[in-house]
């Protein structure tokens, strides 16, 4: 497979990429990592005729500790937070994440900007981000603002990000708490993604393959009330109340009913494994 | 050491897909989109006036070839589909252009209309009485791949109806004490050789020249002969190295639709599938199968019927050989002493059914065995005991009139046993064997050449498709010229230079190819020694080879001296040339099977209650070989099956929803990887030297694909409370039979 | 439109420039305009990792990555592994424990493998199978690999 012709723009700013995108309109996109969007032009899923790549942009791939944040540029690759100390040392849940996230080569190319952006429903990083209240800061050549994570996320494939703003960083507050992710995947993709947070009070998201990551009340009100002794009936039965109304995929990777059963696994596995982050004190 | 290594870790091997050829233009194939319709219209003229194409070959081209349809067992598959495409992914039209990149963008621009047809999604609905017909008249060709003739019924869409019978079923069933009966599914699998397949088809004033990555060369070069009306002595089939082929490439594949283009353009042209494509070109027979054993008041066997029903897909390609096999393989290596197995084979709107690693064996074997330990459970017996209790042993008939077993069964199933008994209890394990005939051709033939600097060629037929096969040719023939290995040079298996071989597969190089080579190395040495006694005006009993040249009488003397010597100047060289036909080494060769293929496989597995998810923590594979010509390129033989074979029990999964293919992606299609593989593997090798081929060596490399499956499904059975009969064993499978279990367990 | 883009870029120690199109992937710039052809096309998706090649000593899928995007990079295929007729450590383990059979995943192997050993040269087993776990093998059943890639480390 091979990519239709496009023109490949290399700008310097941010001001130039996005004034770029403005003004090439629908047949353009920034282009950073190029592991999702490139297959998919590849695969003729998408046509662009502009690449705006992002790569030779100074500053984004920074990676620092900024007031009580750690801010993560959003052009640093999966395997550049993997094996950040600063991410290890504040954010370890990150770190693990972005180790984990497909085979060594997606890792090295794959920006983690770029997989929130794309917003892959089954995803992992999106899910941990919304339960670490991170916030997106996206950059136009005329505006920035900051969005939480919580509402980045629209649908699959679909984003708060208008089309010539940029998501420069993502930003993790630090504060004291811990958090953790757990990830049920057997084939290439997540069938269910849990994150658990816990600093003033609970915070329980889960990725399920359908749309954005999804914030489970319940659940954290239960660990709000019984952290640490809560029974796995109560906290099954808790999240599958959460999910009830959902609508969870069906298909030939995995039914509904037994992705409904991984959601509560993992929901118990991040749970299980902030209880060993604690325990260890490994942070 | 194999010759093909070095080259291979250093990028210098040319593999087909590497190989470019003057003029050469590329072709991308347009695909059906529909299982089963009647192409009403066509438009290619887009295509044609796009950047760089020389030309778009569809099924109005007809007039390019001698004969239209093509086939091993049935001329049954159009070179390019006509007015009617009966799966997903058949092709209707190639695209041809001066770069890959131009054929893959015309190739968007070709609009095909098609009339949908009613479809034959599955076997079941293909047996149905009122089933559409894929193909409405059969025209069965005989002896012309595989020896013997399918047995399928016109008017219907069986291709293949075979029955393996011995004894009295039926009364052996009214006298049983007990009766178990099962059923199992196997699913369809794609067998995913890292490099897709590829051909490059020339036409000049010589004929047609085919670089391939075939298998079955001769069988490529026999197919184009009769579909362009060429002699044989025109078409020159050429390999070079070829990334895996597992069966996919077996038999004849692309080549007929690459050379169609080729003779449109008028020039040579390349086609190279993309993975998908290749998924979409053959995969394994999918089956069920129904298999039931009768049992007497003392828990011995009396009878088996087994009832085979093997998904054929759109053409039948090798699958009626792949259904006749599954039978003889669903025997196993136990006393039955009635016995009824039907296998029949029917055409789908699906890929095309092909060869695949040991035809119809991991079917086959997936059944019985899982249906052995089922019934061990139900007489509460240890399946290693009743399993022993009936055993063949070596000597015995496992089927009338082929050769008695040649290998010890019980030997087989202790080793197995005993290398995984290291920290788990016997109870834990589980245990499959299984015994195939190799569907093998004694017909091969090869040209020894030892040339006046010493150096050796060697030209067979057979393909180095990473069994090592020119390293054990290697050292066969350096051993029988007392010569060095390095001297001794393989060449590409290439048609105009090397004689005939049935091609490679089943097991059979080693050994058949070992003996040809061998053979013509000893002609070659008959042949030195006339020479050096002419030359030199000695007995020949006073001449022997040394590394090097000849001793005559304990003076060296080098080949070039020979010759020099021989021909008045130091050029020459002496042709060794041999056949291994079935009348070879006095007729020993003449009765199937030349040896079993044998396996036995043990395992423990664990299994996460939470998902469903199994680990497999320990694996031994037995094989009997009767030599290891090389030792780690055998290990990687049975290793690597086994391992193809955990696919098979745990991931793959070719489906078709209402023929459409859903998961014939590399993105979608999970195969093993090196995380599913546990440190604790034990390969064990047995070497009686009691094979038919060079040193007592048989042939080796398909059954170790055999265990992995119903071993697996035996220890979760045995260790962890579930039976699953539906293949692949996915995590949500086992959660769901681990759920339905969980109220008689508390 | 004019979509060509130029490339500068130190191939297996060599520099190299060349002009070529913007869309133009990397593994075709290798095979085709460099004639490295260890770097081998199959899966076309990023997931099974035979057309690997390193770029500043880090493992990419070359079929999903554009030539124009390792301008002033170095990369490296396993032609470049060897020196002065030397074959790498690794090349020569893959030999020497039969970690190859039809040798197409191969030089993906050896470079994922590499890449391992830059940043770690005694990896424990659990290191390298999470490092190569990325890479198909169909043929060999991935022991004699790990194998492999265990004596090199050790050598």
């Amino acid at each position: 497979m091979r990519p239709d012709p496009f023109t490949y723009h290399q700008p310097q700013s941010l001001a130039e990429a996005s004034s770029l995108v403005a003004e090439l309109g629908d047949g353009a996109t920034f282009y950073a990592g190029g592991t999702e969007l490139l297959l998919l032009i590849k695969m003729q899923l998408a046509k662009y005729d502009h690449l705006v790549n992002l790569k030779k942009i100074d500053g984004l791939r920074k990676i620092a500790v900024e007031h009580d944040r750690l801010v993560v540029g959003a052009l640093a690759t999966h395997n550049d937070i993997a094996l950040n100390p600063t991410v290890s040392k504040h954010c370890p849940s990150l770190s693990r994440l972005c180790g984990e996230i497909a085979n060594i080569r997606v890792r090295v190319a794959g920006t983690i900007g770029g997989n929130l952006c794309f917003a892959e429903p089954r995803a992992d990083p999106p899910v941990l981000l919304a339960a670490l209240d991170a916030e997106m800061r996206l950059v136009s050549a005329h505006a920035s603002r900051v969005v939480p994570a919580s509402e980045f996320f629209l649908g699959p494939f679909e984003t708060a990000r208008e089309p010539d703003e940029i998501l420069t960083t993502i930003e993790i507050p630090l504060g004291t708490g811990t958090a953790s992710v757990e990830r049920m995947k057997q084939g290439n993709y997540s069938l269910a993604t849990a994150a658990i947070s816990r600093r003033e009070r609970h915070q329980t998201w889960i990725g399920f393959g359908g749309g954005p990551p999804k914030r489970l009340g319940g659940t954290g009100a239960l660990l709000d009330r019984d952290y640490g002794r809560t029974s796995e009936e109560a906290l099954f039965a808790a999240v599958a109340e959460d999910i009830v109304d959902l609508e969870i995929p069906s298909d030939i990777e995995a039914g509904e009913s037994y992705r409904r059963h991984l959601i509560a696994v993992a929901v118990k596995r991040a749970l299980a494994s902030l209880h060993e982050t604690e325990a260890t004190g490994v942070h | 050491m194999r010759p093909d290594l070095l080259e291979k870790v250093s990028g210098q091997a040319e593999f087909i897909s590497d190989v470019s050829i003057d003029g050469m233009a590329f072709g991308k194939i347009v695909r059906s989109t529909e299982p089963h319709a009647r192409i009403i219209g066509m438009d290619i003229s887009l295509a044609e006036q796009a950047n760089g194409v020389v030309c778009v070959l569809t099924g109005d081209d007809s007039d390019l070839l001698t004969q239209t349809d093509w086939g091993l067992f049935y001329e049954d598959r159009p070179v390019i589909a006509r007015d009617r495409v009966r799966y997903v992914g058949e092709p209707v039209a190639v695209v041809v252009a001066d770069t890959q990149a131009h054929a893959e963008a015309a190739s968007r621009l070709v609009v095909v209309n098609y009339e949908p047809l009613p479809i034959c999604a599955t076997a079941e609905q293909a047996l149905a009485g009122d089933a559409p017909l894929l193909h409405e008249d059969f025209r069965p060709i005989s002896d012309f791949y595989f020896k013997g003739t399918a047995r399928g019924k016109a008017g219907t869409n069986v291709f293949q109806d075979y029955l393996l019978e011995r004894g009295d079923v039926d009364s052996a069933e009214r006298s049983a004490h007990r009766i178990y009966e099962h059923s199992y599914s196997f699913p369809g699998i794609a067998h995913f050789a890292m490099e897709p397949h590829c051909a490059i088809a020339r036409f000049d004033h010589a004929g047609l020249t085919v670089w391939s990555g075939a298998q079955s060369p001769t069988a490529v070069q026999k197919v184009l002969a009769r579909v362009f009306g060429l002699p044989i002595a025109r078409v020159r089939i050429i390999v070079p190295y070829v990334g895996g082929g597992f069966g996919g490439k077996a038999s004849v594949k692309i080549e007929p639709l690459v050379a169609a283009a080729a003779r449109k353009a008028g020039r040579p042209v390349k086609v190279l599938l993309s993975a998908e494509e290749s998924m979409l070109t053959c995969r394994r027979l999918a089956s069920n199968i129904t298999i039931r054993t009768a049992i007497d008041a003392d828990g011995a066997i009396l009878s088996r019927t087994g009832d085979i029903v093997m998904d054929g897909g759109a053409y039948a390609d090798t699958g009626p050989a792949v259904a006749l096999k599954s039978a003889h393989r669903l025997v196993g290596p136990y006393r039955l002493p009635n016995l009824r197995i039907r296998a029949r084979a029917v055409y789908t709107n699906t890929v095309p059914g092909a060869a695949f690693r040991s035809i119809g064996g991991p079917q086959a074997v997936w059944a019985t065995e899982s249906h052995m330990d089922e019934i061990a459970a139900e007489l509460g017996e240890d399946p290693v005991d009743f399993r022993s209790r009936h055993l063949l042993q070596r000597g015995d008939a496992v089927i009338e009139n082929l050769r008695p077993l040649d290998v010890d069964p019980a030997a087989m199933m202790d080793a197995a046993v005993e290398a995984t008994t290291k920290g788990h209890n016997r109870a834990s394990r589980g245990l499959a064997l299984a015994v195939t005939d190799p569907g093998i051709l004694p017909v091969a033939g090869a040209i020894v050449r030892v040339h006046a600097d010493g150096s050796v060629e060697v030209r067979s037929m057979s393909v180095e498709i990473g069994q090592g096969v020119r390293g054990v040719l290697q050292r066969i023939v350096a051993a029988t010229l007392s010569q060095q290995p390095e001297v001794v040079h393989i060449l590409d298996p290439d048609t105009a230079s090397a004689p005939y071989d049935w091609g490679t597969g089943a097991s059979r190089s080693s050994m058949i190819m070992g003996l040809a080579v061998e053979k013509a190395a000893g002609d070659a040495v008959s042949k030195l020694l006339a020479l050096a006694s002419e030359a030199f005006e000695v007995e020949t009993s006073a001449i022997s080879l040394a590394p090097g040249g000849l001793e005559i009488g304990g003076r060296s003397v080098s080949f070039r001296d020979l010759f020099h010597a021989a021909h008045g100047i130091d050029s020459g060289d002496v042709t060794g040339q041999a056949s291994i036909t079935p009348r070879s080494l006095d007729g020993k060769l003449a009765q199937a099977p030349l040896f079993w293929e044998t396996a036995a496989a043990a395992c423990t597995v664990s299994v996460d209650p939470d998902t469903g998810v199994v680990a497999l923590d320990t694996y031994a594979g037995v094989a009997d070989i009767g030599r290891a010509l090389n030792r780690s390129a055998a290990e990687g033989q049975e290793e690597g099956a086994a391992v193809q074979g955990l696919g098979h029990a745990l991931f793959e999964n070719l489906v078709f929803d209402e023929g459409q293919p859903m998961t014939a992606m590399p993105l979608l299609y999970r195969v093993p990887r090196l995380s599913d593989i546990p440190a604790d593997w034990t390969t064990v090798l047995i070497e009686n030297g009691d094979g038919l081929g060079p040193m007592g060596a048989k042939g080796m490399g398909e059954g170790g694909i055999l265990g992995m499956a119903p071993a697996i499904a035996n220890a979760l059975a045995r260790d962890h409370g579930v039976r699953l009969r539906d293949l692949p064993m996915t995590p949500e499978r086992i959660w769901t039979a681990l759920s339905s279990r969980k109220p008689h367990a508390s | 439109m004019d979509t060509s883009v130029e490339i500068s870029v130190e191939i297996n120690g060599v520099p190299v420039t060349r002009s070529a199109p913007a869309e133009a992937l990397l593994i075709d710039f290798l095979r085709d305009d460099m004639g490295l052809r260890s770097v081998k096309l199959s899966c076309d998706m990023e997931i099974c990792g035979a057309c690997t090649v390193l770029v500043d000593g880090l493992p990419m899928s070359s079929c999903t990555t554009l030539a124009a995007d390792v301008d002033g990079a170095k990369v490296t295929t396993v032609e470049g592994l060897i020196t002065d007729g030397v074959l790498d450590p690794l090349q020569q383990a893959f030999i020497d424990h039969g970690a190859v059979q039809c040798g197409f995943c191969t030089p993906g192997f050896i470079l994922a493998a590499k890449a391992l050993l830059l940043r770690n040269p005694s990896p424990t087993r659990a290191e390298i199978v999470s490092a190569l776990d990325g890479n198909i093998c169909r043929c060999t059943g991935y022991s004699k690999i790990v194998e492999a890639v265990r004596h090199a480390a050790s050598a």
